[in-house]
């Protein structure tokens, strides 16, 4: 890719409103909506699992408009700060591409279990704020939805390639756009007043040993990522276990009997948010 | 230039408005309810033009729900009518004004600028929170007293909040504010959907009024919930901390923990007030005796004479 | 915790979630193991599904899934940690084939 279509990507990228969801999401939201007993924790239970909706409600609480922005980083807070009413509207505006609808199965499944994997990690490392890292778990790949969203067929082609030499896609979105999911996912972010410590954890999931503002989280996401993939839950663009980072796994104090109780406990937490894609 | 939102499925009367206006505007035309408000918490326009052509029914109860949030109180609406239409239900559509389509080539850019010219004028709301002021204040405790209704008023305001603006500046201590303002309106609103009011009196000084039933449940909902959010306003050391250092009237060095609510509730059930200034003599005695209180805590008077 | 139709249901099974009727109220709480007698009382009540504890049994058979395992290890098999992790990853597995 030329420079200059470069540069015009990472502006587009950077300049995104919405981010899409799928059908099977959509069509639960308008029923919560529709409801008139629903309450912000059922629209909070529901919203925490889907990385659109997050998105959608951070950038609205971070906004500007609101006045205090890159502070709010926990969904329900972000519900209490907006309302009911808003937090309604605002969900009836989330649009759906046809396009994109396999693809984003996959990776919506793959970033709910790492939001779950990132909470039980986070709790057992008594964390003062593990829905913090799990809506970070939740956000990590938001990088490839803006990316697919730009350049649907060539990144197409990008995810085939890394099919074919059996390589993680960061490392061709490096090779020929010179930046990753992960930049994408940070540019996405900062323009949206997400707080400096999301970002981080989105910017450097792969690498978090250049993490700065939150280390830890950025650990635990890595971690989690890599966990969710090495069990084959979802599909993230990709088909190899990407290598751990030795310190942030030494960090965690991880072991092998340690990954097989965190791999049992969310599995039955993601049994139990079965349905959210139907 | 003058950025304003269209709402209509006509694709005549989209390019005659766009042709009207000419420059000097950005026109954004959508077809829906769920596009506009993308539109409208995205970029805030000045105005909204609404044909009420549009077949999806939702659209009224999509816009009076936007015009229900404090924020966006003064966005004008402009509704578009065809020459058909005559009565309309003016006290259930949150609009501000309207044209008929046979007038759109004379009337159109008259009526959008009068609209916007109009909403700019500040009517007694707090600039930062956009809640009602004083005037607006007294006068709702007054009305109340003088129907005879029972009712609760709580006075709050912000412990540690000087030293907070003073050590992390205005910018800081605005979002604070904003973000307190937001909370309690919520809140009430969700306890008590009609029949509630929220002021802002200035500075870190907030009222709010509700049924008696309500208002220690908000109230300790408020205080909880604050309790949770304030933390993400420091930055890291000092919220491990617990506390910032600063100096104080006395250009003493002290340490001030997180910041805390101190909330005082009058209520008119057992006495009886006449006058707003009564009231709220109560209600800020017993926020004065809350403040004694070192963590966030709310009083009520419970006092029969 | 998933969903299971009434016909399905057997004795030995928990319930996940509390069993509210066609009306909306409790019937029965989560957490209780079901027998014979109870099941046949649901069914009476026109129940029509409970969500069971436990998570389902894989729709794909062991070996495929072990070996796309091995495969998506290929690449990076010999970095520091992965050997245990892939040997973490198995166990589990294993484990959710247990006792089917």
């Amino acid at each position: 890719m030329r420079d200059s279509e470069r540069k015009a990507l990472r502006y587009k990228i950077e300049n995104l409103s919405n981010l899409p969801t799928i059908p099977g999401v959509l069509k639960r939201i308008i029923r919560l909506i529709e409801n008139p007993k629903t309450s912000l924790s059922d629209i909070g239970a529901f919203v925490t699992k889907d990385p659109a909706l997050t998105t959608k409600i951070l950038k609205m609480v971070n906004s500007p408009l609101y006045g205090f922005p890159g502070r709010i980083s926990s969904v329900n807070q972000a519900l209490v700060l907006l309302g009911l009413n808003v937090t309604k509207g605002l969900l009836l505006g989330v649009s759906v591409f046809e396009l994109m609808q396999k693809a984003m199965t996959g990776l919506w499944e793959h970033s709910l279990a790492c939001a779950i994997c990132s909470r039980i990690i986070a709790q057992d490392m008594g964390m003062k704020d593990p829905e913090e890292v799990s809506c970070a778990g939740l956000l990590h790949d938001l990088g490839k939805v803006a990316i697919a969203l730009e350049i649907p067929g060539i990144y197409q082609n990008y995810m085939e390639e890394a099919k074919e030499k059996r390589l993680p896609l960061y490392q061709i979105e490096d090779e020929h756009l010179s930046f990753t999911h992960a930049h994408a996912g940070g540019w996405v972010t900062r323009k949206w007043n997400f707080p400096k410590s999301l970002i981080d954890v989105i910017e450097f999931h792969h690498k978090p040993q250049l993490s700065k503002v939150a280390p830890d989280h950025s650990n635990v996401v890595h971690i989690a990522d890599i966990l969710v993939r090495a069990r084959g839950l979802g599909f993230a663009g990709d088909y190899v276990v990407p290598p751990v980072n030795p310190k942030a796994w030494e960090r965690l104090g991880l072991s092998e009997e340690r990954v097989v109780n965190i791999l049992s406990r969310m599995e039955e937490d993601m049994a139990e948010s079965e349905g959210v894609f139907d | 230039m003058h950025n304003l939102l269209l709402i209509s499925e006509d694709e005549s009367k989209i390019s005659l408005v766009g042709e009207i206006l000419g420059d000097g505007y950005s026109l954004i035309a959508v077809g829906s309810i769920e596009e506009a408000i993308n539109h409208i918490y995205d970029s805030f326009p000045d105005l909204i033009m609404l044909d009420l052509n549009v077949k999806d029914k939702k659209v009224i109860t999509g816009l009076n729900t936007l015009k229900g949030d404090p924020i966006f109180y003064q966005l004008p609406i402009l509704v578009i009518m065809d020459e058909k239409t005559h009565s309309f239900d003016w006290k259930n559509m949150r609009v501000d004004d309207y044209l008929k389509k046979r007038d759109i080539a004379t009337d159109l850019k008259n009526r959008v600028d009068l609209c916007i010219a109009r909403s700019k004028r500040t009517f007694e709301v707090n600039p930062l929170t956009r809640l009602p002021g004083n005037i607006s204040i007294t006068r709702e405790i007054q009305r109340r007293l003088d129907t005879g209704e029972i009712f609760a008023l709580a006075y709050l305001d912000i412990d540690n909040f000087k030293p907070y603006n003073d050590y992390y500046g205005f910018g800081r201590g605005d979002d604070v504010i904003r973000m307190t303002g937001r909370l309690i309106m919520n809140i009430v609103r969700s306890l008590e959907e009609s029949g509630s009011f929220v002021g802002h009196i200035g500075g870190d000084d907030f009222v709010y009024i509700m049924s008696l039933e309500k208002i220690e449940p908000a109230t300790k909902e408020i205080i909880d919930k604050f309790g949770e959010i304030i933390p993400a306003f420091y930055e890291e050391e000092d919220r491990q901390r617990g506390y910032i250092e600063s100096v104080d009237r006395s250009g003493v060095r002290r340490k001030y923990s997180l910041m805390t609510l101190s909330i005082g509730i009058a209520h008119n059930r057992y006495r009886a007030f006449t006058h707003h200034g009564e009231m709220s003599g109560v209600a800020s005695e017993m926020k004065r005796q809350a403040k004694k209180i070192n963590v966030s805590a709310y009083l009520i008077d419970r006092r029969r004479k | 915790m998933p969903r299971v139709p009434i016909e399905n249901v057997r004795p030995g099974m928990v319930t996940s979630k509390p069993v509210t009727n066609l009306a909306g109220i409790v019937i029965l709480n989560e957490g209780v193991e079901l027998s014979e007698e109870i099941i046949q009382r649901l069914k009476n009540l026109g129940v029509l599904e409970i969500n069971i504890k436990g998570v389902k049994k894989p729709e794909e058979p062991l070996e495929e899934q072990m070996a796309k395992l091995e495969e998506r290890f290929q690449s990076f098999a010999n970095e520091p940690f992965m050997e245990v992790l892939k040997r973490a990853v198995t166990t589990h597995i294993r484990n959710l084939y247990e006792g089917f």
